[in-house]
């Protein structure tokens, strides 16, 4: 592990006194201190451009159980799992708040005795008054008793849904029975009943199934199943299912001639794909032809889902990836949804490296792009 | 059909509401159905004549008489392993738990018929 001579927070400031850049600070610098150390449930603590730590408060004392005097100048990996570091996490933290001007930590960080808990906050770059990036200001909380709240909810979930497909199977099964007597009998009008009545279990399902796909993304059970499949047989295949549900609607297709091959989960990157075409379906008119492209580009296969429909709104573009956001048009007609496809997709294309987004014009239509890394078998 | 050619299939559940339409379906298939209601019954069962059993993954009770135990049993036995047998549950990683006891096939729940009779057909 990095570790900077002790003593280098105090002669760094020393300079900075010398240069006079931060005489304002200086007057206050006892106020400050106080304000941060009043701060005892949050972490409070800065670090120099390496990231050894520079200042450290009571608040993180008492969050990670290191004393001011045995942290000061250590390298702020030792609070991220060996995991994490392996993963080069708190490089790639302090980089990404360098670019971004901040940084929102949610991960489990390490104290003092081995344990973890499951830290929230954010990470600032620590400029002084001419604008010269000094550092970073790491604020932290404990929410490891929110999280284990969250962990319940998400397992209860699990366990509702799990527990209700067999009821399902069972209404399933008697609906069947029903259908088929009915179908012998001739009665239209109840055959028609109960033949919507049998489509309603698979409905639930889907549901059901977004739910337990809710539950598995936020335990980080997302499991993924890669494989080297042709990616426009596959959009094929799914453009097909689509239409056996809505058969009234035109879909084309255009093949990328070259970089055919995807290693992505076939099922998992399925789910995505329907999702993007359904919505294109419910999200435009009937008389609108739907388009699909497969392209390429030097990194990435690309798959991109165009419709003519009503569009989303600029504001709207990056929360209708949020969990359980609808889109207000959505709401305003009545289209059925719970808000968790594009929600679920995100996650699955996030957990291939890969992106998706998309580009609207309100009353035009929409584009969604999904974007999978290259990968070649040898 | 006479009833000396109907293919015989052993339901092993101890859901009643599975059970129940899950035979009148496969009677009205043509099938001859038997069933087991817990996993006790069917160890003690020495040959549990079938053409082809469908396995319940998850049944209450005794400890070693889950489906799994079952199936490993039946297909470790001289007299069973040929037998087909299909587990089903609503777990999604019910498959590999499946593949893993020695299972030929494996349906997630909730299932239609019509799902199931195509596996079925497969075997016999």
């Amino acid at each position: 592990m990095p570790q900077s001579k002790k003593g280098k927070y105090s002669s760094k400031l020393s300079d900075d006194k010398k240069s006079g850049s931060h005489g304002s600070f200086r007057a206050n610098d006892d106020f400050f201190r106080m304000m941060v150390e009043s701060l005892n449930g949050y972490s409070v603590f800065t670090t120099d451009k390496k990231g050894n730590i520079s200042s450290w408060n009571v608040g993180s004392e008492k969050t990670f159980g290191y004393k001011e005097k045995d942290i000061i100048g250590k390298n702020m990996s030792l609070i991220f799992t060996a995991e994490d570091i392996r993963n080069s996490i708190p490089q790639k933290e302090i980089k990404e708040s360098e670019k971004k001007g901040k940084f929102i930590e949610e991960r489990n960080l390490i104290k003092k005795d081995g344990s973890f808990f499951w830290a929230s906050g954010l990470l600032y770059p620590l400029k002084d008054k001419k604008g010269i990036h000094r550092g970073f200001t790491f604020i932290l909380i404990d929410r490891s008793k929110e999280k284990e709240i969250d962990k319940r909810k998400d397992d209860f979930i699990s366990t509702a849904t799990h527990e209700l497909k067999t009821p399902i199977t069972s209404m399933r099964l008697f609906a069947e029975i029903v259908e088929k007597q009915t179908e012998e009998r001739g009665d239209l009008i109840a055959l028609e009943s109960v033949r919507e009545l049998n489509v309603q279990p698979d409905r639930l399902t889907a549901l059901m199934n977004y739910l337990l796909d809710v539950a598995k993304i936020q335990q980080g059970r997302l499991e993924l199943n890669k494989t080297f499949f042709d990616v426009n047989q596959f959009i094929e295949g799914i453009i097909l299912m689509v239409k056996s549900i809505s058969k009234d609607r035109t879909i084309s297709f255009t093949k990328n001639k070259n970089n055919k091959e995807i290693y992505a989960d076939k099922e998992r990157i399925g789910q995505v794909l329907t999702n993007l075409i359904s919505n294109a379906v419910k999200y435009s008119d009937k008389e609108n032809e739907i388009i699909v492209k497969s392209t390429y580009n030097k990194n990435n296969i690309i798959i991109c889902v165009q419709d003519f429909g009503s569009g989303i709104p600029k504001a709207e573009q990056k929360l209708i990836f949020n969990r359980f956001y609808r889109a207000n048009s959505a709401i305003g007609q009545h289209i059925s949804g719970i808000g968790l496809g594009l929600y679920v997709a995100m996650q699955i294309v996030k957990a291939h490296n890969g992106k998706i987004w998309v580009e609207s014009t309100e009353n035009k239509g929409s584009t969604f792009y999904l974007s999978i890394p290259k990968k070649t078998k040898n | 059909m006479n009833i000396i050619n109907k293919k015989t299939i052993l339901i092993v559940d101890d859901n009643k509401y599975i059970l129940k339409p899950l035979s009148l379906l496969l009677f009205s298939l043509g099938y001859l159905v038997k069933t087991i209601t817990n996993g006790k019954d069917a160890m003690v069962m020495q040959k549990p004549f079938a053409d082809a059993i469908l396995l319940d993954m998850h049944l209450q009770g005794i400890k070693g008489q889950d489906g799994p135990d079952i199936c490993m049993k039946l297909k470790e036995a001289e007299e069973t392993k040929h037998i087909p047998i299909i587990m089903f549950s609503a777990d999604s990683n019910g498959r590999r738990i499946a593949e893993e006891s020695g299972a030929d096939d494996f349906i997630e729940k909730p299932f239609s018929m019509t799902n199931l009779a195509k596996k079925i057909e497969k075997y016999i």
